[in-house]
């Protein structure tokens, strides 16, 4: 359960995030509807804690997110999975080195294991083997989101 | 004001990077990708003008040197004291700062703008020890390998401009060569390679790393990291100077 209370985000005399309150129970799904500009992105990364909020708590079950040690962060973040407005793939990497980056730098699974879930994670969202080798470079923007 | 506020941001970079890696062969593996992006990718543009610089001291000092009563020799011994004391180190470091400098700076402010730092961070992986230490360590190790070639083709780039151009016999200049060598000036060439390496390194990280907008400020924060690291590479050469000679 994530729990936000009284967040507030500002950038210099710009006040981005004023008095946010929100509960964000385990098997819901819930939706951030606001204009554009209106700071729905600065609030998702003051939630995952990639901003610094100026004042308020971003509570994960019980535990104050924000007040918490980088170990104690990085353990949750472990957790997060956040699709990003222009995608992040790393540019030098092929498309198969960015699935399996996470896998190399986390798990000490065998190549044959790592190759059968990048295969398992691709086929989902309709990658075929042909774009493995791609860089994100030459794959279209929909073949990135996915 | 701003200088001081960059100066305490720069120091405030380091805070962090020195943690337990996640993966050490992944660390390994970017370590080495950087060393090779550095050591090995500045390796032509360093021969080129380490071969140029050296004879071109050497045709200038012959130039200088008119009186019959100095022997040729000293044109040796010039060309190897300029050529280690301040045109290896100095000059290279100075174009390197613009081809190094340049290129983390643009790499670090295109991961920073295109949210790949963000997703790093997501993961839960130290985006300062694993995308900027390595290229710190790299610069540190390589650059003073850089310049003791560097050393070495100047000095020899002297000696074939000296025979290339009548100027002095290639027998002349190695006697010349071993004529009043001083160790030390290769411990201090050294000295200052690893302040430079450091430097070079480090401040394009620092300004690519927190890089803010779009591909506009991508462009300014990498010629300001070039700025920045010749004239802060030139103060340290003159404190070097001052301090060790």
């Amino acid at each position: 359960m994530i729990e936000i209370k009284g967040l507030k985000k500002s950038f210099g005399e710009k006040v981005v995030l004023k008095e946010v309150n929100a509960l964000m129970e385990p098997g819901k799904c819930n939706l951030i509807i606001g204009s554009s500009g209106s700071g729905k992105t600065v609030l998702m990364k003051c939630i995952v804690g990639l901003m610094h909020p100026t004042e308020g708590e971003v509570i994960y079950n019980g535990n104050n997110y924000v007040t918490m040690s980088l170990e104690e962060k990085k353990a949750i973040r472990k957790e997060i999975g956040m699709l990003f407005q222009g995608s992040a793939l790393f540019d030098s990497q092929t498309v198969e080195q960015n699935v399996v980056f996470p896998l190399d730098m986390f798990t000490t699974d065998k190549y044959s294991v790592k190759k059968a879930r990048v295969k398992e994670v691709l086929d989902r969202v309709n990658l075929n083997e042909d774009a493995y080798k791609k860089f994100p470079s030459e794959i279209s923007g929909g073949m990135q989101k996915g | 004001m701003k200088i001081l506020r960059e100066f305490g941001q720069y120091i405030q970079m380091f805070k962090g990077m020195f943690r337990m890696p996640e993966n050490r062969t992944m660390y390994w593996r970017q370590f080495m990708l950087q060393c090779n992006d550095i050591g090995i990718g500045s390796l032509g543009i360093i021969c080129i003008i380490s071969v140029f610089i050296g004879a071109v001291s050497a045709v200038q000092t012959a130039y200088q040197i008119t009186s019959p009563l100095i022997p040729k020799t000293t044109i040796a011994q010039i060309v190897r004291d300029t050529v280690i004391l301040e045109f290896a180190p100095t000059l290279s470091c100075i174009v390197l700062a613009g081809v190094v400098g340049s290129k983390i700076a643009s790499e670090l402010g295109n991961m920073r703008v295109s949210e790949q730092i963000d997703a790093l961070e997501i993961m839960g992986i130290n985006t300062k020890a694993y995308l900027i230490l390595p290229k710190i360590i790299a610069g540190v190790i390589t650059i003073p390998m850089l310049i003791i070639l560097a050393m070495a083709l100047g000095i020899w780039g002297g000696r074939l401009a000296g025979s290339a151009t009548g100027i002095i016999d290639t027998s002349i200049f190695d006697n010349g060569l071993l004529m009043g060598f001083s160790g030390y000036n290769v411990f201090f060439a050294l000295t200052k390679s690893f302040v430079f390496a450091f430097l070079i390194t480090s401040i394009p990280c620092f300004y690519g790393y927190n890089v803010k907008g779009g591909a506009l400020e991508i462009g300014h924060s990498s010629t300001r990291a070039v700025v920045v690291s010749c004239i802060l590479l030139l103060l340290a050469d003159y404190i070097l100077s001052a301090l060790l000679l």
